[in-house]
C-alpha cells in the first residue's frame, strides 16, 4: 500500500495520541500509587464545585490486561492483551494479538480502537488494526465491532475488518468462564476467522477459513493473576485447507499450553 | 443516672491469656504479628468548645503498617458529648496536606455548618482552621465524618452523644458507644480502582460453581434448577451479590478494635447497659446480635422509639440504634456484628470481669437473593411503567401520611443504556422486610428480627399534614461496570431537587439494584412511613431493600443546599442529589 501524505499525517496523529495517552496513564497510575502514603502530594481540587467525592469517583481509569500469555507446544507462543484508558463511556484501547506456531509467526497484530459503552453489557469498537506479519492480503485494516457479554455470561467479540484494497475479514471470539470452585475455572474458548476473499499467500480462504479452540484450566492465585494449563487446537477449513494441502502443510494442530492471565 | 459514655479497654495480655486457646479452637485467624499496635480508644470530650485536629497517623491493624486519618490522634475520633440546647463551637484544624471537612451526621444544623464541600463551604484547606458553631436542638446518638474524598474509609469518623434537655425516657446504669467501621490495608483509591476495572472484584464468592449446580440438579431436578437459575443467568447476575466490598479486603472494627483485639465493655451484676450502635463504615451493612441476651431497641437514628424487644437487627451504613440490655451478672456476652455478606465480623465483649469472654458464634449462611430482590414478583398485577404517568394517575390522590406510596412506579427514559443493569418491575414496600439473609432467621433460629415496621416514635408525630406531593427517585446502577446513579443520571450530570420552604412532601425511593442502599438525607428529617401515621419514626438514613421501594415524609423546614445520597462510600459519587430548600 502506497503511503500518501494523508496516511502519513494519520500515522503521526495516532502515534502522538498513543504517546499522550501513555503519559496520562502513567500519571494516573502514579497518583494512585502515591495515595498509599499521604505525605506525597496534596490535592487542591477536592473542594469546589463537587461535594468532595465526585472528583474521586470520576477519574479516568487505566487498565492493562493480558488475557493470554502462554507457551504453545514446543515452538509456539501467544500473547493477547490490551491497555485501555478512559472514562465510564469512552475509552481508547491499544491491543496486541500475537501468535506463533510451528516455527512461524501466524498473527502479529496491533490495534488502536475507540470503545464506547452502548449497553449494560456491550461496547462498540471502531479503529485500526495493523499487522506486522508480512504474509497477508493487507497490513492495515479498519476494524468495527462489538465486544461484550451475552445472556448466560458468554464473553464475545465480533469484529469486521475492511482493508483499502477491498479485502474483508470477520472474527468472532467467544469465551466462557465455568467456575469449578471458588478459585478454579475451566475456560473454553472459540475463535472463528472468516474472509471475504481467497489469499493464497496468507493461507486464508473465502468464507470460514480458520478455527481456533482452546480449553484452559485456571487457578486464581490472586484476583489479578491466574496461571493456567490447557490445550489449543487450530485448523484451517474450506479453501484455506486446500491451500495448506497444496503447500504440504498440516491442516490442523493440537498443542498443550501453559501460561498466565494477569491484569492491573 | 446518665454517665458519660466510655470505651472500655482491656490489656492485650489479658485477652491473650483469657481466650487464646478458645480462639485457636474456633479457627479464627492466627494471632496478629507482634508488631501490631492497638490504636488508642477514643476519649470523650464534653463542654461547649471543642478542638479537633485532623491528622494522619500510623496504624497497624492487621500486621501491615499503614497510614490512617485520625481526629486528635485516635480512630475513631473522640466521642463528642453534648447537651440538647447548648451552643457548641468546634474548631477543626486540618493538619493533612489535602482538604478535609467534617459533616455532623444526622444533626440538624444551619446550612453553612453542614460541612459538605461544594454545597455548604469550600472545605478546610491544609493548615487551616474552620470554626463550626451551632445550637444543638436534638438529643440522642449520632456521629460525624469527613465528606472529602475517601477520607471516611481512612478513619475520619467519630461518635456524637447528646443528652436530652429534659429527663431521659430511657433508664440505664452504663452507657457505651459501639461504633462499627471497616478497615482495609488497601488505599481507598486502590479499592475504587479495582471496582472500576472489575465491579465484582471483592465479591469472590459470587459465582455459583459447577459443584453448586450439580447439587441443585440432584436435589431439585433439572427443570426446577433451570427455572430458578434462568433469570439470574440470563441477566448475567449473581444471586449472591449482596455486597460489593467485602471481608476480602476489610477487617471489621468496634471502636477501632479488631475482633482479635476484642473491645470490651464492663458492667456490674444487675446493671442496665445502654449500647449506642453506630455504623460508621464505608461500605458495610452489619447484622447485629448478642447471643443469649435480649435486646430492647429504644432509639433509632438518635430519636426515641417505643421500646422493641429483638434478638437481631440490621444496621445500615450511617444508621444508629440505641439498645438497652440487662445482662445476668455471672457471664460474659459477645457483641457479634456480621457483615451482610458473611465475609467477616466485628466482635466485642460485654462482661462483668475483664478476664471473662464468651464464645464467638459461627457466621450465618451467605444470603441468597431471590426473585423478590430483583423486583420481579408481580403482586396485584401492577407493573412498572416505562412512561410518564397519565394526568389521571398524576392527579390521583396520594396515599395518606404514614401508609407510604401507592403511586405507579415509573421508570424514567434516562433509566436506559449502559449505566442501568436492572429495573424493578414490581417493587414491594420494603418496610416490613427484615432484608436478604435475615428473612428465615425467625423460623430457622427463632430469632426476632427488627424491621422498619417495628419502629414507632415514642411521641406522636408532630406534623399531621398530608404530603402535598410525591417525589419518586430510582436508585440505579450497573455493578459490573461499577456505575451508579439516580434515575440513570449520576450526580455530576443532575440538576438539584428543589423543595419549597415549608412544604411537606413524600419521597419514594425505588431500588433498581440488587444491593441494599442506605440513603441519607442531610439537614431534614426523613419520617419513615411504617404504616402508622400517628407515630412516624424520624430517621436520617433509610435502607432501601433490593428490588423494593420505601417512602418517607419530609418537612422542608431548613433552608439551604442539602444532600440526599447513598451512604456507601464508593457509590456516593453517582447516587447523590443536591436537595435545595428555597
Amino acid at each position: 500500500m502506497k503511503r500518501t501524505p494523508h496516511t502519513k499525517a494519520t500515522v503521526i496523529i495516532v502515534v502522538t495520541l498513543c504517546l499522550q495517552l501513555g503519559v496520562q496513564a502513567a500519571k494516573a497510575q502514579n497518583q494512585q500509587d502515591q495515595h498509599h502514603s499521604f505525605q506525597s502530594r496534596s490535592e487542591g481540587s477536592v473542594a469546589g464545585e463537587d461535594h468532595g467525592m465526585v472528583g474521586e469517583g470520576d477519574k479516568p481509569v487505566a487498565k492493562l490486561s493480558l488475557d493470554q500469555f502462554e507457551r504453545r507446544g514446543m515452538n509456539g507462543a501467544a500473547i493477547e492483551g490490551d491497555f485501555s484508558y478512559g472514562d465510564d463511556v469512552n475509552k481508547v484501547v491499544l491491543e496486541v494479538d500475537f501468535e506463533r506456531g510451528g516455527g512461524e509467526t501466524e498473527k502479529n497484530e496491533r490495534w488502536l480502537v475507540y470503545s464506547r459503552s452502548i449497553s449494560k453489557d456491550w461496547n462498540f469498537l471502531a479503529g485500526f488494526r495493523h499487522d506486522l506479519q508480512r504474509e497477508t492480503t493487507s497490513r492495515n485494516w479498519l476494524a468495527i465491532g462489538l465486544a461484550g457479554e451475552t445472556p448466560y455470561s458468554l464473553e464475545m467479540d465480533a469484529v469486521l475488518f475492511l482493508a483499502r484494497n477491498g479485502s474483508t475479514a470477520f472474527r468472532l471470539e467467544g469465551e466462557y468462564d465455568a467456575k469449578l470452585a471458588e478459585k478454579v475455572s475451566l475456560v473454553p474458548r472459540l475463535e472463528l476467522n472468516f474472509f471475504g476473499q481467497n489469499d493464497e499467500i496468507a493461507g486464508s480462504g473465502s468464507g470460514l477459513s480458520q478455527i481456533e479452540t482452546g480449553l484452559r484450566l485456571l487457578y486464581e492465585i490472586h484476583p489479578k493473576f491466574s496461571p493456567y494449563i490447557g490445550v489449543h487446537h487450530e485448523r484451517v477449513v474450506g479453501n484455506a485447507a486446500d491451500f495448506a494441502r497444496e503447500e504440504g502443510e498440516k491442516v490442523y494442530s493440537t498443542v498443550w499450553v501453559i501460561g498466565f492471565r494477569v491484569w492491573f | 443516672m446518665t454517665k458519660p459514655p466510655r470505651c472500655g479497654s482491656v490489656s492485650r495480655r489479658t485477652f491473650v491469656t483469657g481466650i487464646g486457646a478458645g480462639m485457636a479452637l474456633l479457627g479464627l485467624p492466627g494471632f496478629p504479628n507482634p508488631a501490631r499496635a492497638r490504636v488508642p480508644p477514643p476519649t470523650t470530650l464534653t463542654g461547649e468548645n471543642f478542638s479537633l485536629q485532623v491528622d494522619q497517623r500510623a496504624v497497624n491493624l492487621t500486621g501491615q503498617p499503614r497510614n490512617a486519618i485520625s481526629v486528635n490522634g485516635s480512630i475513631p475520633g473522640p466521642i463528642l458529648h453534648w447537651r440538647e440546647g447548648q451552643t457548641v463551637t468546634l474548631n477543626v484544624l486540618n493538619q493533612l496536606d489535602k482538604n478535609t471537612s467534617i459533616h455532623w451526621y444526622g444533626i440538624r444544623v444551619p446550612n453553612p455548618m453542614n460541612g459538605v464541600p461544594g454545597l455548604n463551604f469550600s472545605g478546610i484547606r491544609p493548615g487551616e482552621n474552620f470554626r463550626y458553631r451551632f445550637k444543638v436542638k436534638q438529643s440522642g446518638t449520632y456521629w460525624y465524618h469527613s465528606h472529602s474524598g475517601f477520607q471516611r474509609q481512612q478513619g475520619l469518623y467519630g461518635a456524637i452523644v447528646i443528652d436530652p434537655a429534659g429527663g431521659d425516657p430511657v433508664t440505664y446504669d452504663r452507657d457505651y458507644v459501639v461504633l462499627l467501621s471497616d478497615w482495609s490495608d488497601e488505599s481507598p483509591q486502590q479499592i475504587y480502582s479495582n471496582l472500576k476495572k472489575d465491579g465484582h472484584y471483592y465479591n469472590r464468592r459470587r459465582h455459583r460453581t459447577t459443584t453448586d449446580l450439580w447439587r441443585d440438579v440432584r436435589a431439585k431436578g433439572i427443570e426446577q434448577t433451570w427455572r430458578e437459575r434462568h433469570p439470574w443467568n440470563f441477566a448475567g447476575m449473581s444471586d449472591r451479590d449482596v455486597s460489593d466490598v467485602t471481608g476480602y479486603t476489610y477487617s471489621y472494627l468496634i471502636n477501632g478494635q479488631t475482633p482479635e483485639d476484642n473491645w470490651t465493655a464492663l458492667f456490674a451484676p444487675g446493671e442496665i447497659v445502654r449500647l449506642r450502635f453506630i455504623n460508621a463504615s464505608a461500605m458495610t451493612i452489619f447484622d447485629l446480635r448478642i447471643p443469649d441476651l435480649d435486646m430492647t431497641v429504644v432509639s433509632a437514628d438518635g430519636q426515641n422509639i417505643q421500646p422493641v424487644r429483638v434478638d437481631e437487627f440490621r444496621l445500615g451504613t450511617g444508621e444508629t440504634y440505641d439498645v438497652v440490655v440487662k445482662p445476668s451478672g455471672d457471664r460474659a456476652y459477645t457483641l457479634f456484628a456480621q457483615a451482610i455478606d458473611r465475609g467477616g465480623y466485628a466482635r466485642g465483649t460485654l462482661t462483668p470481669a475483664q478476664n471473662l469472654s464468651a464464645e464467638v458464634p459461627p457466621m450465618d449462611p451467605i444470603p441468597i437473593l431471590d426473585k423478590r430482590d430483583m423486583g420481579f414478583i408481580r403482586a396485584g398485577g401492577a407493573r412498572a411503567a416505562d412512561r410518564q404517568p397519565t394526568a389521571e394517575e398524576q392527579n390521583a390522590k396520594l396515599a395518606p401520611a404514614g401508609l407510604g406510596s401507592n403511586s405507579p412506579i415509573v421508570h424514567q427514559p434516562t433509566e436506559k443504556g449502559h449505566g442501568v443493569a436492572l429495573r424493578a418491575r414490581a417493587p414491594q414496600n420494603g418496610v416490613d422486610d427484615p432484608g436478604v439473609g435475615l428473612r428465615e432467621h425467625q423460623q430457622r433460629h427463632n430469632r426476632r428480627i427488627l424491621t422498619y415496621k417495628d419502629l414507632r416514635s415514642l411521641t406522636p408525630s408532630l406534623d399531621r399534614r398530608q404530603p402535598q406531593r410525591e417525589l419518586q427517585l430510582h436508585l440505579t446502577g450497573n455493578p459490573a461496570r461499577y456505575l451508579w446513579s439516580i434515575d440513570g443520571v449520576k450526580y455530576k450530570n443532575a440538576t438539584p431537587i428543589l423543595l419549597a420552604y415549608g412544604e411537606r412532601l413524600r419521597i419514594t425511593l425505588v431500588n433498581d439494584t440488587l444491593l441494599t442502599q442506605p440513603m441519607h438525607l442531610h439537614g431534614l428529617w426523613s419520617e419513615l412511613e411504617t404504616g402508622d401515621g400517628e407515630y412516624l419514626p424520624r430517621k436520617h438514613t433509610v435502607m432501601v431493600q433490593p428490588g423494593a421501594k420505601i417512602s418517607y415524609l419530609v418537612n422542608a423546614d431548613n433552608r439551604g443546599r442539602w444532600a440526599l445520597h447513598c451512604q456507601m462510600l464508593y457509590r456516593t459519587y453517582g447516587i447523590f442529589r443536591e436537595v435545595r430548600v428555597v
